[in-house]
């Protein structure tokens, strides 16, 4: 007697202080993160830096958060007056459009600025054709060029005035910097391709916050969207490349699947328990337990992330599969004794099982802890939180809340379910089995293994499409794929890749790439100045050197080609730096790719054009450079981790195995982790078979179908004594699980679609599996069961 | 992408103010000066090719002499411009949508393929529109001037529209009667170079010589 009043003191207890504990996350929820939740949609974001070293991670997240803020618009029209009036409005309405920091149609005209910036330092500014005639002693061959500006009308290609630039050194200088297009002319002062037999002319726009910002999407998205209706509407076409639009559809996608996909769950889950128990607070209960999960997991995520990746939101979407078994097995405990069940009694049944389900949980979200992969960090947070608060809920504050009695089973559905009962294993049970691990041997034969980019995002074919044939048009550059080069200072950065170029030369030449773009040919090294001031002291500006002659043959007297001579001498100890140049109109053009300091280290970035040879840029080898290929990292980080993964949900199992073996004896644990062994190698059986790849995602959610999947084994096998209410248990969990998880193999997410279809077919296959290999009742149960 | 401001470093400069030309008072458009040149341009329909020979001199600001130069020139609206200094060297400029060479005794010295230079366009916008006189396509690129002079002689000022162009040339003055006489064009600098040109029979194909200079 004083036992029981002792136990009743206690569920009381634990229901204030529980109770008191989801007041503080309900205040803590509507006061501290309401409005102030900021959601991450960078897929990217969840996978950890590519890089080992975390200066070269900043590094190239500062130069793709530029490259991301750029949108490429192609206008095209039959004839090129038509391309350029549409080009034009295009351009116009970007201009006035919100969130857009920048639109480039005209090309303006800088060369004025650009000039005076390298003016003072002209004497020691050379392009390299220059250095290389200059110290190989073929002075003629540049005088010669010099003496064509003069007389032919290719002085007219000239930045420079030869009274300014007799030799034409500083125009060489500049020329040598101007980057090449591609396909793409200068053409009545507009960018412009032919090709599709159209004439395209380019719109650049430049966003004000990266392509991931909800606030660019909503606001710059309508804007293009506009402008190409409008634009369109005057017989033009528009193609529309850049991260921008694959973002904001991404986003808006996953926004979309977020909402279907948790109200169909929500809704059928509903339904689920209505049926079940006839009553709509095991509803409430349950949904209520599931709300604090989830306001508790978002807290979690957002003190210790600081955001919340929406991936993790469609993910948790489907924790509400997890969370309600938790509900369930409390609720269809009422099976157990029905008419005389009592809730503050059913802790004690349903406890050791629910936690030993969690415990298995978290063990499995702990490791997935460890690994060091951020979006896999941010799902364990904020899954092991959630399902920890609704266990809590469950047993802390159900037994106080008067939960209603089982409904009467139909005869129906109990014929049914006794049908389902343990048994000794028999034909039909064999004869499934067996299909399985037929099925798993041919189709592991079949199965293939992809890991990359595409995986990570959703991409409709006409952006596709618009993406493709932007890039056939104008051949430019990609911004995916490029050198970065680090160093302790700016000089020595500048050095680095100064030493570095004639490298990338060679492979130009041998036609590797095509073109590349570095930031030296703008701003050189003190070192490389120092050095071209020495040789043009030692050559061209020498007494009786090519300098002196041009300038005669200009026609100063000899007065003013001694001053000029002096001057020029004199001007050949200015130096050009870094900070002088950033703050000029002349790094316009290559500012993006001067990183400058990132922490203690300093970094620039050399882009490169028309790949060719990815393998003959990988063998360069050079300290403080490296080929940065973001593509083919990704996938191979996808690519490793899936091994990683792989190896965790193997080590699973034997943990499982030996733990298992500890408390039932090896046999009957074996027979408990067969389930979802057997459901796993089927579910990839049936991926070999219908040809479905296998990814990181698939691998990860094999670990989801080992949890859950030995629960309802674990569930069957505690549950003996009560061997018909167990049965429904695990029925209507895997029923949510399947309403959740299930669900998420139709998104159109390839990797959320990877993980859904895994969870569908491993959970379908784990449930019958568990049902065939359970142990039958024994003769307690029986007893119990005959009381009804 | 943002190295296509960059095409107008090939060139030079902004806009500089020089002592303008009278012509510059007179506005006018396309229509308008159809019919001011409209001598010129009833021969020049006729002829796609071009050939003569030209004297030019460069009035560079601060130099007491102007740098004279002459040579051939053939200009075909297909093919592109060839332009043959013989004095005080020899040197051929050869430019055509594709590319632009430049050949000393024969032997090409620089070659530069427009995917090199996106700017070459603007080069040879500047010189077809000069020398073919086609009013819509100078209507295109340039703010148009002009007046008739006495007999059927006629000046036209243009003014580039695009700050590409205007960096090649911020104006240029064109004189001419049945025929274009003289090109007058002024840089951002203040430099100027001075053209003038005599006609050696314009036709309406290339000879098979002429032709294979734009294949050099």
């Amino acid at each position: 007697m004083s036992t029981e009043a002792t136990r009743a003191r206690g569920v009381r207890l634990r229901f204030f202080i529980w109770l008191a504990l989801m007041l503080a996350i309900c205040g803590a929820f509507f006061t501290d993160l309401k409005g102030n939740l900021s959601t991450e949609t960078d897929i990217l974001a969840l996978l950890p830096g590519a890089q080992h070293d975390p200066v070269v991670d900043h590094a190239l997240r500062e130069f793709s958060d530029q490259a991301g803020r750029k949108v490429l618009i192609l206008v095209g029209s039959r004839n090129a007056e038509d391309a350029r009036a549409a080009g034009a409005t295009f351009a116009a309405d970007l201009k006035a459009g919100e969130g857009i920091a920048d639109v480039q149609y005209e090309v303006r005209n800088r060369i004025g600025e650009t000039l005076k910036a390298y003016l003072a330092y002209r004497h020691s500014l050379l392009s390299a054709r220059d250095r290389e005639r200059l110290a190989t002693n073929q002075s003629e061959a540049l005088y010669r060029d010099a003496q064509r500006a003069l007389y032919t009308p290719a002085g007219l290609m000239r930045p420079a005035t030869p009274a300014e630039d007799p030799l034409g050194l500083l125009s060489d200088f500049l020329m040598a910097q101007v980057p090449p297009l591609g396909k793409v002319q200068l053409d009545g002062g507009v960018l412009s391709v032919a090709g599709e037999g159209k004439h395209w002319v380019l719109v650049i726009a430049e966003t004000r916050d990266g392509p991931f910002a909800s606030t660019t999407q909503e606001t710059v998205m309508p804007v293009i969207e506009a402008a190409t209706e409008k634009v369109r509407a005057m017989g033009a076409d528009v193609l529309v490349s850049g991260l921008l639009p694959h973002a904001a559809y991404a986003a808006k996608r996953a926004h979309h699947e977020v909402a279907t996909f948790g109200l169909v769950s929500l809704i059928g889950t509903i339904l689920l328990l209505l049926f079940v128990h006839r009553s709509m607070r095991p509803v409430l209960m349950s949904a209520g337990s599931i709300a604090l999960g989830l306001m508790a997991a978002l807290i979690a995520c957002h003190w210790i992330f600081g955001r919340v990746h929406l991936l993790t939101l469609v993910f948790g979407s489907s924790l509400i599969g997890v969370a309600a078994d938790y509900s369930t097995y409390f609720l269809t405990d009422a099976f157990r004794v029905p008419r005389r069940w009592d809730g503050r009694d059913a802790v004690r049944h349903v406890a050791p099982g629910v936690l030993l389900g969690l415990g298995t949980a978290l063990t499995a979200y702990a490791a997935l802890m460890a690994a060091p992969f951020p979006g896999l960090r941010q799902i364990a947070v904020f899954s092991a939180v959630g399902l920890t608060v609704a266990c809590g809920c469950v047993l802390c504050l159900f037994p106080m809340m008067r939960p209603p009695q089982a409904p009467d089973l139909s005869p129906g559905i109990e014929k049914i379910l006794r049908a389902l009962l343990p048994q000794p294993i028999r034909k039909g049970g064999m004869l499934i089995l067996l299909l399985i691990v037929l099925v798993a041997t041919f189709g592991l034969m079949r199965l293939t293994v992809v890991n990359d980019l595409h995986l990570m995002q959703a991409t409709p074919p006409q952006l596709v499409d618009s993406e493709r044939r932007v890039r056939a048009l104008m051949n430019n550059p990609t911004e995916s794929q490029f050198f970065l080069i680090t160093g302790n200072s700016e000089e020595e950065v500048l050095q680095q890749e100064e030493a570095f170029l004639p490298k990338l030369d060679a492979l130009q030449t041998q036609g590797a790439i095509s073109s590349y773009a570095a930031v030296t040919r703008a701003l050189p090294s003190q070192k490389a100045q120092a050095e071209n001031a020495a040789l043009l002291l030692r050559t061209a500006y020498a007494p009786d050197g090519l300098l002196q002659r041009m300038l005669t043959e200009l026609g100063y007297e000899p007065a003013q080609v001694a001053a000029r001579l002096t001057e020029a001498r004199a001007g050949a100890g200015a130096r050009l730096t870094a900070q002088g140049w950033l703050a000029s109109g002349a790094s316009d053009s290559y500012r993006h790719l001067w990183l400058g300091k990132i922490s203690d280290r300093y970094a620039s970035v050399v882009t490169l054009g028309g790949i060719r040879d990815i393998a003959a840029l990988r063998s360069i080898k050079q300290a403080d450079v490296r080929l940065v290929d973001k593509v083919g990292d990704i996938s191979e980080l996808l690519a490793r981790y899936q091994r990683i993964t792989l190896w965790i949900v193997v080590l699973g199992y034997v943990g499982v195995l030996l733990l298992f073996s500890l408390r039932y004896g090896f046999s009957s644990a074996l027979r408990v982790v067969l389930s979802p062994a057997l459901a796993s190698v089927g579910t990839l059986g049936i991926f070999g078979l219908i040809g479905e790849a296998l990814n990181l995602f698939s691998t990860f959610s094999l670990l989801l179908v080992l949890g859950i999947g030995i629960d309802y084994a674990i569930f069957l096998r505690e549950g003996r004594v009560s061997p018909l209410s167990s049965m429904i248990a695990v029925l209507v969990c895997a029923a949510t699980a399947l309403l959740s998880f299930g669900m998420l193999a139709f998104s159109s997410t390839p990797f959320i679609h990877s993980f859904g279809l895994t969870m569908l077919i491993g959970i379908t296959l784990a449930v019958v599996v568990a049902q065939i290999l359970a142990q039958p009742a024994d003769v307690v149960s029986h007893g119990e069961l005959r009381n009804d | 992408m943002k190295m296509h401001r960059f095409t107008a470093l090939l060139i030079a400069v902004t806009f500089s103010a020089n002592a303008a030309a009278p012509v510059f008072d007179q506005a006018t458009n396309a229509e308008q000066l159809k019919l001011i040149i409209a001598p010129a341009a009833r021969e020049l329909a006729k002829t796609p090719v071009l050939r003569g020979s030209f004297v030019q001199r460069k009035f560079l600001s601060g130099l007491p002499k102007p740098l004279k130069s002459s040579g051939n020139y053939v200009i075909s609206r297909e093919q592109g411009i060839w332009w043959h200094t013989q004095l005080p060297f020899d040197s051929e400029f050869i430019l055509t949508p594709e590319s632009m060479a430049q050949l000393d005794g024969g032997k090409v010295a620089t070659r530069l393929t427009a995917a090199q230079q996106p700017g070459l366009r603007v080069v040879g916008d500047v010189f077809f529109s000069i020398f073919a006189l086609d009013p819509s396509a100078l209507a295109a690129n340039f703010e148009l001037f002009g007046q008739r002079g006495e007999r059927d002689t006629w000046t036209m000022g243009l003014r580039p529209k695009s700050s590409a162009m205007r960096s090649v040339m911020s104006e240029a003055v064109i004189t001419g009667a049945s025929r274009v006489d003289k090109v007058e064009m002024w840089d951002a600098h203040g430099d100027r170079t001075e053209i003038t040109l005599t006609s050696k029979g314009n036709a309406t194909t290339l000879t098979a010589e002429e032709a294979a200079l734009f294949k050099k």
